[in-house]
């Protein structure tokens, strides 16, 4: 069963194989929760985020028609779990606050150590949006495609390398200055 | 210039997108170079491992999953008949729901337009003990898969209502319009009022904790919106079970006699709610028992 293709496990997942579907959910739960963790930010709310996406996978599994891949029906259902799950916690991830610490500069050292040193890069993905934060982590993390994103978020692809290249932007300027708003920053999601 | 802006251009050396010649302008540039040396840094950081989760947890959510869903065959057996709905009717309900999305917007908070909510004469209270009966129904079934979903042959089906009363968004959006006009959401409305759009019943969605109950308690004190409440909870309903983003806009409108619920979901926020949004999707569904009659993107509806 491990073995098998992700749509033969679709199709005897849907025709009431509950070995099918564990085999799927426990193939796609590692990315599952990778994607959410980055998400959201902290392990409780990954947690829990994960688990309303592999509840939601089961359920809409009947429904999946199999006109896009399996996977990128997932990473949809996977996404908006996490994008639920901020607007449920009304709340980002907590930054995390250098405490004596002056903005970097490329001048002191490399910007990799210095990052590496006092930033978390949770607080820095938490001080995008959420939408900035989805494209960002689905490329980035996931290593996804454009167009892939594009199908998973329902934009075009245009708009994913836009949102891209701006959420690049402002992790960077996070990352060089905490404190730094450069306008793609976060509403409270 | 391909690029508009110097972050498109840096993204694009990132990903190896750019000429040679983009390359080189880029390590020229002192300014710039630093910043894709910041990009890159961030982009590895995002790129970074999480630790996985224990066998334990992994196990313990994965069961749960498992036994909390829904038994497929129940869904798979609702969705079957869904698939019987004419696609005609479907297709009048995308334009009227096309121009009731929009009217909900335009004239959401002024109380000398058209009001989205349909008549009076089908009170919230009734209508919203179908819904309540038709949750206990499906919550019945539920417990039973292999119980049929006793759905009548005629619904969703166009029907004369005599219940139904003056039906304001048929005066401003002909019936006659089709999907293949290219109607714009805005065609056949009155201009937009010069008074500023008040959103708040449909913001609210947004900063709540939990995403219908602010919804339904200002529809509820709203009489006039009577059907918008019973909308945001049928239309809720099915958001949920489909994992659709949130609600963000909510409202009714008469086809054929026949009262559709009609919703926007999306990741935008109120406020920038337009036809233009690619990632706005619309929800349409039958007053009457909640069926989802349609489901698409809010584009793809107009063309």
């Amino acid at each position: 069963m491990d073995g098998a293709d992700d749509a033969s496990l679709v199709e005897a997942a849907r025709s009431g194989d509950r070995q099918a579907l564990e085999a799927l959910l426990r193939r796609h739960q590692p990315r599952v929760y990778a994607l959410c963790r980055r998400m959201t930010g902290n392990d409780a709310d990954a947690l829990d985020a994960t688990q309303e996406a592999l509840i939601s996978i089961t359920r809409g599994l009947p429904r999946f028609d199999g006109r896009s891949a399996f996977t990128t029906w997932l990473h949809r259902v996977a996404t908006n779990a996490c994008l639920d799950e901020l607007r449920r916690r009304g709340r980002r991830p907590e930054p995390v606050e250098p405490d004596g610490v002056r903005p970097l500069t490329t001048a002191d050292r490399s910007i990799d150590e210095a990052v590496a040193d006092r930033i978390s890069i949770d607080s820095a993905l938490g001080s995008l949006s959420p939408d900035h934060r989805a494209v960002i982590v689905l490329r980035d993390h996931l290593g996804m495609e454009y167009g892939e994103i594009a199908r998973v978020l329902d934009l075009r692809v245009g708009t994913v390398k836009s949102r891209i290249a701006r959420a690049r932007a402002a992790l960077a300027s996070y990352l060089g200055n905490p404190s730094a708003d450069d306008g793609v920053q976060g509403s409270a999601p | 210039m391909r690029f508009e802006t110097d972050e498109e251009l840096l993204s694009a050396v990132l990903e190896g997108e750019a000429s040679p010649e983009e390359v080189q302008r880029v390590r020229r540039d002192p300014a710039l170079s630093r910043r894709l040396d910041a990009l890159q840094t961030a982009r590895d950081l995002v790129a970074e491992p999480v630790d996985p989760l224990s066998p334990t947890e992994a196990d313990r959510i994965i069961s749960t999953a498992m036994t909390t869903a829904e038994p497929a065959e129940l869904t798979e057996r609702r969705d079957r008949w869904l698939h019987k709905i004419p696609i005609g009717w479907v297709a009048a309900a995308a334009v009227v729901a096309v121009v009731a999305i929009a009217a909900a917007v335009v004239f959401g908070g002024s109380e000398d337009q058209a009001p989205v909510a349909g008549p009076e004469t089908d009170t919230p209270s009734r209508a919203e003990d179908r819904i309540e009966d038709r949750s206990a129904e499906l919550d019945s079934q539920a417990e039973d898969p292999l119980s049929d979903l006793d759905v009548p042959a005629d619904a969703g089906q166009p029907e004369s209502s005599d219940a139904a009363g003056p039906d304001t968004m048929t005066e401003t959006a002909p019936l006659s319009a089709s999907p293949a006009s290219g109607l714009s959401p805005w065609s056949g409305l009155h201009p937009p009022s010069s008074e500023p759009i008040d959103l708040g019943y449909l913001a609210e969605v947004e900063v709540s904790d939990e995403l219908t109950r602010p919804v339904i308690e200002r529809f509820e004190s709203t009489t006039a919106r009577g059907h918008d409440r019973v909308a945001g909870q049928c239309l809720e309903s099915h958001r949920e079970a489909s994992v659709l983003p949130p609600l963000v806009g909510v409202g009714t409108a008469t086809v054929g006699g026949t009262e559709v619920a009609v919703g926007a979901v999306g990741h935008a926020p109120p406020e920038h709610f337009s036809a233009e949004r690619d990632d706005t999707r619309l929800l349409v569904a039958s007053l009457d028992d909640c069926t989802l009659l349609l489901t698409g993107p809010f584009e793809m509806l107009l063309r």
